[in-house]
């Protein structure tokens, strides 16, 4: 687990970022991999990245599972490049299409986890900014409380109620005749 | 686990994912921004009556980000609450950035989006039939930017009071996108609609539209001197579809006319009969952009689950 990135067969050829979790563990990547994350194409860019790059806020099983997606969207990101530099026939709208479905398959198995580690994503995400990622946990999080009254949304996140009874009166808009 | 001995905590917002012993994480307190992403893909109803009661924190989110009400999707209004209600909190949370409007009206909640809303551009309205026709053309004069349009009246009440599709054009005539559904009454046919209606002879004239690209009307009853309106008045009109009844035929002339639209879909135009008389097209009408838009009328309120 410890260098994720060795398995990629560019990896030889490609520069490689080394990423370090706040349990201290390493994790070897390329930079296309690692520049999904804007916030760690940024250190590249300013040249801060020597040494390995210190995630204090992320854990070695939460940054395992964010390299993993962004490995499979970077192969994805350059598959893309790959197809629209050439003719755009048939054969390739067929490949892109098969690899978008797959894309999605994947997405969609990523996201089979449970509440706090969705929570450490989302977090994880919104800190190394990784646009693609963000999205697709914040769609999770708004289709889990699409239609639910409130007291269905704190009970399935743990939520204290810590409205006041005004306020709670308030955000049921309830009509004149209604309190009759 | 210990994060406070790392030497570099640059670019480090202030969370720690890895201190809570326990599986508990604390969803009141998501930043800011995730929150206001998540409430984006919400419909505001959804908002309304979920996500902003939950906690205090949730809720600062919603009344302080006039953003997230900019396209404001109402599909239901729990019956203990009024959709005047509804429309006006909506509205004031938008803070004038509202750009498109999407759900339930009466006329007091209609004129009040429109005098708050200059930046309105989208207007799709169920249908509503107690809400007055009259004040739906005072609004749409109210809004300079308004440029897609859709609504379902009710047959009888629109076609008896006054000539509806017209009034909409002349209230405001860059709009770029039209739908009208006119709704009919159970039992009530298109044979009904031309005895009553259009006894006098009556026909509608499309006035200029330079910008309309698009217009569909359902369940609409027209002679051919209208349909060449449309085409001679809009220069742009890409799709045109109608269902309903053509009265008369067309000629020769008019289907050259009707040639250079790229979407078309009449009826009867595949035929020169035109004799037969159609209760209701509505399951011909291909499905637009907005299909769900256009069934949630059907949902009872009461279903939302609030």
């Amino acid at each position: 687990m410890a260098s994720a990135g060795s398995g990629d067969e560019k990896a030889a050829a490609a520069a490689m970022i080394t990423l370090i979790s706040s349990d201290n563990e390493k994790f070897e990547v390329t930079e296309a991999t690692a520049t999904l994350s804007q916030t760690i194409r940024h250190m590249i860019e300013d040249g801060c990245t020597d040494g390995g790059v210190p995630l204090p806020n992320v854990t070695s099983k939460i940054l395992a599972r964010v390299i993993e997606y962004c490995k499979k969207h970077a192969t994805a990101a350059a598959g893309e490049e790959g197809s629209s530099s050439s003719f755009s026939d048939a054969a390739f709208l067929e490949v892109d299409r098969a690899f978008l479905e797959e894309l999605e398959e994947f997405d969609d198995a990523f996201l089979e986890v449970d509440r706090a580690t969705l929570f450490d994503l989302i977090l994880a995400a919104n800190y190394l900014d990784i646009k693609g990622l963000l999205n697709l946990t914040c769609q999770k999080v708004a289709d889990s409380v699409k239609g639910k009254t409130p007291e269905q949304i704190r009970e399935m996140y743990n939520i204290v109620n810590d409205l006041t009874p005004e306020e709670e009166a308030e955000i049921r808009r309830e009509t004149q005749w209604a309190f009759e | 686990m210990d994060t406070s001995n790392r030497r570099c905590r640059r670019r480090c917002k202030s969370f720690s994912s890895s201190s809570a012993p326990s599986e508990y994480r604390d969803w009141a307190a998501l930043p800011h921004d995730v929150l206001f992403d998540v409430f984006l893909r919400l419909e505001s109803c959804e908002i309304m009556w979920g996500a902003e009661g939950v906690c205090k924190a949730w809720r600062r989110v919603v009344v302080e980000e006039p953003k997230l009400w900019r396209r404001i999707h109402i599909t239901s209004v729990p019956e203990w609450s009024s959709v005047d209600i509804a429309v006006r909190d909506a509205v004031d949370r938008s803070a004038g950035l509202c750009e498109a409007f999407s759900g339930p009206w009466d006329d007091d909640s209609l004129l009040y989006l429109a005098e708050r809303s200059p930046s309105l551009k989208e207007m799709h309205l169920s249908h509503d039939e107690y809400a007055s026709y009259e004040v739906l053309i005072e609004a749409i004069k109210k809004l300079p930017l308004l440029e897609d349009l859709e609504i379902s009246p009710p047959y009888q009440q629109i076609c008896a009071s006054e000539r509806f599709f017209e009034s909409v054009c002349k209230a405001r005539p860059l709009l770029k996108n039209i739908k009208i559904m006119f709704t009919m009454p159970s039992g009530y046919n298109m044979g009904d609609a031309v005895l009553e209606e259009y006894i006098d002879g009556d026909i509608y004239r499309t006035p200029l539209m330079l910008e309309l690209r698009s217009l569909e009307l359902s369940n609409y009853l027209f002679f051919a001197e209208a349909l060449t309106a449309i085409l001679d008045n809009c220069p742009l009109l890409e799709s045109l579809k109608i269902s309903g009844l053509l009265v008369d035929g067309m000629d020769a002339q008019l289907r050259e006319k009707c040639a250079r639209i790229k979407n078309l879909s009449l009826p009867n135009d595949s035929d020169e009969e035109d004799e037969e008389t159609h209760d209701s097209d509505e399951e011909d009408e291909e499905p637009e952009e907005d299909e769900d838009e256009v069934s949630e009328e059907d949902e009872d309120p009461s279903d939302a689950g609030f």
